[in-house]
């Protein structure tokens, strides 16, 4: 897996490429908490060249989440890939997550 | 038989282990969507087996078991463990559980396959995916 950070201010990016799944989720835990680390209070994960998640890669996600909202931060997620996106309803996570389209929707819902 | 295998398994080894099954499976000219669905229910019955079932023990062996009759793709996962009460498992989808780290396995494996049946006390589980392999030639 490849994640690129992208830092804006108080915003951060991460831009995913591979699979979000056990063999990742470390790799992906690591760079997550070092963000709630420092004063980033918004984050967003971009999907665009993610394939594949798995429910050790929606785990990490919710951390992530939850880490954010101790800090009084927020994420955002978005270019989910379609099968990726049906997990995320299949799993009813929307109702946890803010998914947006694409990333400019994504810092605009901020 | 597509695919038979008992093996020692370590959670390390699930992805080249699932690599191994899901090359046989995407021979088999199966759309993305059914290939994700297997991948996704394959590699969660794999980690469930190595993690819960046999305690990540390494000397404990998994064996799995593949096979297509009738355009539905069966596949068998069972571990060496004492298994578990699969009518037991908490509804990841509750508003309650929705922020629980753990629990979504079994319940993805449910929504990913057409049929699901546990046996050997949960130790096993045999899980059937419709391939429609005939209607994809046919379109």
């Amino acid at each position: 897996m490849k994640i690129t950070e992208d830092r804006k201010g108080e915003m951060l990016i991460y831009r995913l490429k591979g699979d979000v799944n056990l063999s990742n989720s470390p790799v992906l835990r690591k760079a997550f908490e070092s963000c709630t680390q420092g004063d980033v209070k918004k984050v967003i994960v971009d999907f665009k060249e993610v394939p594949y998640i798995d429910s050790s890669g929606l785990a990490t996600l919710i951390e992530l989440l939850q880490r954010l909202k101790k800090i009084g931060g927020n994420l955002r997620i978005c270019n989910l890939d379609e099968k990726v996106k049906g997990i995320f309803e299949v799993t009813r996570l929307f109702k946890l997550f803010k998914i947006c389209d694409n990333e400019d929707m994504a810092v605009e819902d901020f | 038989m597509l695919f038979k295998k008992r093996s020692k398994l370590l959670l390390v080894g699930v992805g080249k282990f699932s690599s191994s099954i899901l090359e046989k499976i995407k021979s088999l000219n199966v759309d993305d969507k059914v290939l994700f669905d297997v991948r996704l229910s394959l590699e969660e019955a794999l980690i469930n087996a190595v993690q819960h079932g046999n305690k990540a023990d390494k000397k404990k062996k998994v064996l799995v078991e593949a096979y297509i009759d009738n355009d539905c793709l069966y596949v068998k996962v069972e571990d060496e463990g004492k298994g578990f009460n699969s009518e037991n498992t908490t509804s990841s989808i509750e508003d309650r559980n929705i922020e629980k780290l753990s629990g979504r396995g079994v319940f993805l494996i449910k929504q990913c396959m057409d049929k699901v049946k546990f046996s050997k006390g949960g130790s096993r589980i045999v899980m059937v995916k419709y391939l429609n392999t005939h209607r994809k030639q046919e379109e």
